[in-house]
């Protein structure tokens, strides 16, 4: 399959239809945000237990630092709880939180003048300070030559992401990474559609063309 | 009448999904104006496997419990500061209505008053660190066994302490930031800034954050 016969797109895996266990996850979530609304607590800590790791992960994904993903994972917490009364279910939760989340990641990289490349990052530290049941760390089942060859590709992908803009890196990851469609991309980061598919684009076509300057 | 970029239609493309013919022919005349501007899907197939390699969608907060009991803190004491601001409110606005007719002169003065509450509750709130509030709504006990003590020789730190499932750990706060430029491998370990006596720092004790 090539651009000579684009009549044929590539093939891919089916996207997960709703299902009624799917509907079900839904509407128990709509009942702890309405609960969170009215100031129980314990709605607000079970919807933090149910999203924490996608929230990290995703600021963690654009920072490479576990300190500061850590702390802006609270920080969008926060401004979720204190935020949570003008939430109207017209989006999904998810949705919203990580517009909230994105908007807390901008505006602390803004205060930070942040640029792509030289960040310090945290991973030179042992891996023994990192909790083990946390997926930080690879896994050692795979075998040591491949395990060479992943960690060289996975040192390259991390070069080239790192070459990449704030935006085009995140809309990367929400994307290839998160699985995101493109609609739930746009409302998370406040763009249009247009822009979103533009930058995943460029942004597509840049690391494919680091990958293959490096190779 | 296609509406898409052809940008948009390569991602779409891309991604599996089925052009209509208007759809191809953009990207057939792309593609034959300029054969670089087009993203050969088997070439970047790939890369989309070495990001999923690299990077992970649902990583375990390190800490989580840690992160779970410090973040519930947070949040208990902003609705109890916000709980605080609507009864300070709802006192203000109803002490005139019920003086209205004889106590026109003290509306000033009432509005005042509020307004001064509040700016001290305000600064209280989100200039000073928090302290630990206990509220009638919660339980407070305090086993004097577990209450840590912390030294330090320097004066400007606080320190909370938290029991998470049978541990205890103890938040420090105040410490510098670690600079970004720092070199962990050849750090040499100052002197204290004086040789003052190591001062003790109290940490504030936590309440259960919620009703028993």
């Amino acid at each position: 399959m090539s651009m000579d016969d684009p009549s044929e797109p590539p093939e891919h895996d089916q996207q997960e239809a709703t299902s009624p266990a799917n509907d079900e996850v839904a509407a128990q979530e709509r009942t702890l945000v309405k609960a969170a609304q009215n100031g129980d607590l314990r709605a607000f800590d079970q919807l933090v237990e149910l999203h924490r790791g996608k929230i990290y992960s995703m600021i963690y994904n654009m920072l490479h630092n576990q300190a500061d993903a850590w702390d802006l994972t609270q920080e969008s917490f926060i401004k979720a709880w204190k935020a949570l009364p003008k939430f109207e279910n017209r989006s999904k939760f998810s949705t919203w939180l990580y517009r909230i989340a994105h908007n807390t990641v901008y505006d602390w990289m803004r205060k930070r003048k942040i640029t792509s490349a030289g960040e310090f990052n945290d991973e030179i530290l042992a891996d023994d300070s990192i909790e083990p049941s946390a997926r930080t760390t690879p896994r050692s089942s795979i075998a040591p030559d491949k395990q060479l060859e992943n960690s060289e590709l996975a040192k390259r992908i991390e070069t080239a992401m790192e070459k990449l803009s704030m935006e085009h890196r995140q809309v990367i990851i929400l994307r290839e990474i998160d699985g995101y469609d493109y609609k739930e991309i746009a409302a998370m980061t406040d763009n249009t559609l247009g822009t979103v598919m533009s930058r995943l684009f460029y942004a597509r076509k840049k690391l494919q063309t680091l990958l293959k300057n490096e190779r | 009448m296609n509406d898409k970029s052809p940008e948009e239609l390569m991602v779409r493309w891309m991604d599996g999904e089925k052009l209509n013919p208007e759809e191809l022919d953009v990207l057939k005349k792309m593609h034959a104006e300029d054969p670089s501007w087009a993203i050969d899907p088997k070439e970047f197939a790939p890369v989309a496997e070495a990001l999923h390699t690299r990077y992970s969608s649902d990583l375990e907060v390190p800490q989580g419990k840690l992160f779970q009991d410090t973040l519930m803190k947070r949040v208990a004491q902003e609705r109890e500061h916000e709980q605080e601001i609507a009864r300070l409110q709802e006192k203000v606005t109803a002490f005139p209505q019920r003086s209205a007719a004889s106590f026109n002169w003290a509306k000033v003065a009432v509005g005042m008053a509020a307004c001064f509450l509040f700016g001290i509750l305000v600064n209280t709130s989100f200039f000073k660190r928090s302290q630990p509030t206990q509220s009638q709504n919660y339980a407070y006990s305090a086993p004097s066994q577990l209450q840590p003590v912390v030294y330090s020789v320097h004066d400007n730190l606080s320190a909370d302490f938290l029991s998470v499932d049978e541990q205890n750990v103890i938040v420090i706060e105040g410490l510098d930031a670690i600079p970004d430029n720092i070199d962990l491998f050849a750090l040499s370990y100052p002197a204290p800034p004086s040789r003052r006596q190591p001062i003790k720092v109290t940490p504030h004790i936590h309440y259960p954050l919620y009703e028993n």
